[in-house]
């Protein structure tokens, strides 16, 4: 039998269902009067038996009992009216009619759509594929295009060919050392082979573009990213406020860098006791994971109870090289309390407290937080 | 193909529950008694069609239906049978499945067990209960679909959360499912009183045994979860205050108050408003429960579920059910009748202090789970709020609670003195003070031991003395009576079980090497070895531990246990009695034939449980009273 007639027979048994019903209703069972009364009069019975279990003194008994009967007296209620009749039959079309439309429209709303999801996973990298062919065509016509040339770097970039990523950027370099996206992307392409980061090439990238424009919001993001990597927080907090204040009220990327100066801020205020962890997490695994995906970091103890002492949960997006943990992200045991410690990195695409299938971690060696507060892990 | 008629069928459920909601409601609006009467077949349908699609999907998972995204996600062909039944519960989608089908039961309950109670009435408590029902199949249906197909069926299924293979979490969640939903009917009378505009003795008296049976499953469910916590996690904790935890213990509080409410309410007409404000109290802290579990705010070792749009709806879902709920109260309660005179010294005044103790009790356990989540959604920075807090304030505030519990039963009705309650208890009173001179000289100087065991002793007394007292009387021993004696022991029990195995326990976790013999709290446990073994769906380790408890021995084998996730599970060895379990969890290898471990003694802990079960015998024994099988002519 297939869907439709499957369907059309759950619909026609629910709507006879439904009809047997409009032409037999159910019985009716007592009235709200014959209820309370009842009940009153069990109250009183109860009442009785109260008095003889010594729940109630005599003398209070008739008090009570006048309770009763007055709260009997004000339940017991106006004629509810004369019952109207229906039309059964009118009733059970329409209810038909009801039950079938409306169940057909929302199940098609629902109803599965197999093979969109393959088709999405495609789409993106075939129309990487698509450009960087393009810009090579492009760059091939315009061999001294530097702008060409870190296009098709950063594409080449974005399919995971770093070396010609490098090499395009390279070439860019050369004939646009002064184009300040040039000089970040390559920084930022270039810190992505050193783990993330960003110290030597990159910086004096950076360094260079902050010397052609000073006031580059991107330049002076990347510039808060280094110096915060560095442990200069000072300088990470001065270069994202002179950001935020270059950046117009209403652009997108103030929330991103707000969002920056909130951790810091939590990072500095939470610094009596904070464990750092300067995390490097491999291009091939970035690659393969969504940027939705949760990096979540937390310390257990090394003995007794498994349950994290501090987390900290982000989307991989959001992941800027370094994770702190510290008393403000215990959960009930303080960080600060214990003594020693594990930290478990892990990547996860749900987000779950329990390790999945396809989830990555990482777990570090023993970590004495009387004598460590950094520790520099890698997920390769 | 059966996966689209389970799909169906959860649509149709939709539909039948939207016109629950509508046509009994123009039913009574009209006087057409026919449309009215209509609830019932209603919801009849409605629970066929839920359960259709429960065993569509549970069938699923016996099949190894890997074409279903969410079979794929939690099961494979190894997972045992008992563990693919299971698993259909075991992840956010199938549990709200199971939250739709356990409220569809509770409605079709209602309506085959309440011929006592007016057909109206019923009517209305259906479509209150199609509402909730509406709210909930709409979250399953639009957000959280169980029949999502995979575009490519891979040829096996990931693991089920290693966590849940195991039969005590198999019941845990349908049991803790049972009380929360069960909330939903004690306010579906309610709201449908408030709707009716009749405030009267009729709801009272048949709100209360729904109320009982659901707080028992409650009470059922939250003392499996910490008996599944205490021989699974591995580290022998039974309640960790995870927020979670207290998710379902708020509501468990309220509905306390809310039973010994009920009971002044239904006899004696006083505190109608406060019980009114108590039912849609109890079944929003369910609704916050739900909120707290399925969007994902907490992190815990409960935290299913990380989609926000699932929370937002559920977030909108408990506005219009809190607020609508408070709206029509505010605007019906001038109907309320009021409250009946009672005087200061009276079992009226009793029940009064219980029941601002519990609450008081719930909104110390509430800021103490929501401040951290506000502070945090404001970005006001992050704090952990943990055991200490909820020891410090929550344990005080009960202490007033527990001595009260035991008095209240002999005081009278509407007006008791002192003296009276003096010249009954006097000699009880004495032995109590015996008691409190005598414990620390004999048993322990430990002050919350004491402090437990004074509570212990002062619930014992007084609950035996008033069944000897109620047995030698001329007067029936009724369930509802006897009901209440069990579950205050059961209190009792359990404030002794807790203490003591808190105060007194001893945990020692150890580096043993095989052969090696450690003491712990005078036994003697020896490491005779570890094997590795493997299982239907998992392999590890197995430690072989002799205990010597005096002349006796006794074998006890922990396990390590890797799933294919590579999550590793203890398997703790357990040798349980009634006066001390002896703990043993095997941990990792540290080479060289040494192996940590984990040794616990836990005086009492099994009273905790026996109390809890103790707590839901006692509610469903008072559910069951006479009194709530009244004979009416039909």
């Amino acid at each position: 039998m297939s869907f439709e007639w499957q369907f059309l027979l759950l619909i026609l048994a629910s709507s006879g269902f439904v009809a047997y019903f409009l032409y037999r209703p159910l019985k009716v069972n007592i009235s709200d009067d014959a209820s309370n009364v009842a009940i009153g009069k069990q109250k009183k019975q109860e009442l009785a038996d109260d008095v003889t279990k010594g729940l109630i003194s005599e003398s209070l008994y008739q008090e009570a009992e006048d309770e009763i009967t007055y709260t009997l007296a004000s339940e017991l209620s106006r004629d509810s009216g004369d019952i109207v009749a229906i039309n059964p039959l009118k009733w059970a079309i329409a209810l038909s009619v009801i039950i079938a439309i409306v169940s057909v429209l929302t199940y098609a709303q629902l109803a599965p759509k197999q093979g969109s999801s393959a088709v999405i996973e495609m789409s993106p990298s075939v129309r990487l594929e698509q450009s960087v062919e393009s810009l090579k065509a492009h760059r091939d016509d315009n061999s001294e295009n530097g702008k060409a040339w870190a296009m098709l770097g950063l594409a080449e970039f974005n399919l995971g060919n770093t070396d010609k990523a490098l090499a395009s950027f390279e070439k860019a370099y050369s004939l646009i050392p002064n184009d300040i996206d040039m000089l970040l992307q390559y920084a930022s392409v270039v810190a992505s082979t050193q783990d993330g980061d960003f110290a030597g090439e990159p910086q004096s990238l950076i360094d260079q573009a902050l010397e052609v424009a000073p006031d580059s919001v991107h330049a002076l993001y990347l510039v808060g990213i280094v110096a915060a990597n560095d442990g200069d927080l000072l300088l990470a907090e001065q270069s994202w406020q002179k950001a935020l204040y270059l950046l117009p009220v209403e652009h997108p990327d103030k929330a991103v860098i707000e969002g920056a100066l909130n951790t810091l801020r939590n990072f500095e205020s939470t610094n009596d006791f904070t464990l750092t962890i300067h995390l490097s997490i491999s291009e091939d695994i970035l690659a393969l994971r969504s940027e939705l995906d949760y990096l979540m970091v937390y310390a257990k103890a090394l003995t007794g109870s498994p349950m994290p002492i501090a987390i900290k949960k982000i989307r991989l997006k959001d992941f800027n090289g370094i994770v702190s943990l510290s008393d403000a992200d215990s959960l009930s045991v303080k960080l600060s309390e214990s003594i020693e410690v594990l930290v478990v990195v892990r990547i996860s695409s749900t987000g779950l407290a329990v390790k999945q299938t396809d989830d990555i971690e990482i777990i570090s060696d023993a970590i004495s937080l009387a004598e460590t507060r950094s520790i520099d892990l890698q997920v390769e | 193909m059966l996966i689209g008629i389970g799909h169906f069928a959860l649509v149709l459920s939709l539909v039948f529950a939207i016109l629950l909601v509508v046509v009994p409601t123009i039913g009574i609006q009209q006087n057409k008694a026919v449309l009215a009467q209509l609830s019932k077949p209603l919801i009849w349908g409605q629970f066929f069609l839920v359960l259709i699609s429960f065993a569509v999907l549970m069938n699923a998972f016996l099949t190894d239906d890997f074409s279903v995204k969410y079979v794929a996600e939690n099961s494979n062909t190894q997972l045992p049978t008992l563990f693919k039944f299971s698993a259909v519960w075991g992840a956010h989608e199938g549990s709200l499945l199971l939250w739709v089908l356990i409220l569809s039961i509770w409605s079709v309950a209602v309506s085959i067990f309440s011929k006592r109670v007016p057909s109206e009435v019923v009517n209305q408590i259906l479509i209150v209960l199609g509402f909730v029902s509406v709210g909930f199949l709409l979250l399953l249906l639009f957000t959280s679909n169980p029949f999502e197909l995979l575009a490519i069926t891979p040829s096996e299924g990931r693991e089920l959360n290693p966590l849940l293979q195991d039969v005590g979490l198999a019941i845990h969640p349908p049991m803790l499912y049972m009380g929360y939903v069960g909330l939903a009917v004690p306010f579906a009378f309610v709201l449908s009183a408030l709707i009716r505009g009749k405030l009267d003795s009729t709801w009272l008296r048949w709100t209360r045994p729904w109320a009982l049976v659901a707080w028992a499953f409650l009470t059922v469910g939250i003392t499996l979860g910490s008996w599944w916590a205490y021989y699974e996690l591995g580290w022998g904790g039974w309640w960790f205050w995870d927020p979670v935890e207290n998710a379902s213990f708020m509501p468990w509080l309220v509905a306390t108050a809310l039973i010994h409410s009920l009971s002044v309410s239904e006899k004696r007409g006083a505190f109608r408003q406060w019980t009114v404000l108590l039912a849609i109290g109890g079944f929003s802290l369910s609704l916050l429960g739900t909120f707290l579990v399925r969007s994902g705010v907490l992190t815990s070792v409960h935290a299913f579920a990380t989609d926000p749009t699932r929370g937002l709806f559920i977030l909108i879902f408990l506005f219009v059910v809190i607020g609508g709920s408070l709206a029509l109260y505010s605007w019906r309660s001038w109907m309320i009748q009021k409250s009946n005179q009672f005087s200061l010294v009276s079992r009226e005044t009793g029940l009064l202090i219980n029941n601002i103790v519990l609450v008081s009790a719930m909104f110390c356990v509430l800021l103490g789970t929501l401040y951290p989540l506000i502070l945090d959604a404001l970005n006001l920075g992050k704090i952990s709020v943990g055991a200490p807090y909820f020891d410090a304030v929550f344990v005080p505030i009960m202490i007033p609670g527990i001595i009260a519990m035991a008095l209240v039963p002999f005081l009278r009705w509407k007006k008791d003195t002192f003296s009276r309650l003096w010249s009954m208890l006097r000699f009880d009173w004495a032995g109590m003070v015996l008691i409190v001179v005598l414990t620390p000289l004999f048993i322990t100087y430990n002050i919350f031991v004491l402090i437990a065991f004074y509570l212990f002793a002062w619930v014992v007394i007084h609950s035996l003395f008033l069944l000897t007292q109620r047995l030698r009387s001329k007067a029936k021993v009724t369930l509802a009576f006897l009901g209440m004696i069990i579950a205050h022991l059961g209190i009792g029990v359990f404030i002794l079980g807790a203490t003591v195995t808190t105060q007194m326990g001893v945990e020692k976790d150890l580096k043993m090497t095989i052969g090696e013999t450690q003491y712990v709290a005078g036994y003697a446990f020896t490491l005779n070895g570890v094997e590795q073994f493997m299982a239907e769906n998992y392999q590890g380790f197995k430690g072989s531990v002799s205990v010597m408890d005096g002349e006796d021995a006794i074998e006890l084998s922990p396990e390590k246990r890797l799933y294919q996730t590579g999550m590793p599970m203890t398997e703790a060895a357990i040798d349980p009695s009634l006066g001390r379990d002896l703990y043993v969890a095997l941990g990792e290898s540290l080479g060289n034939d040494n192996w940590s471990m984990r040794i616990y003694y836990k005086p009492m802990v099994r009273w905790i449980w026996l109390g809890g079960i103790m707590i839901a015998l006692g509610a469903l024994l008072a559910a069951f009273d006479r009194r709530y099988r009244l004979k009416v002519k039909l």
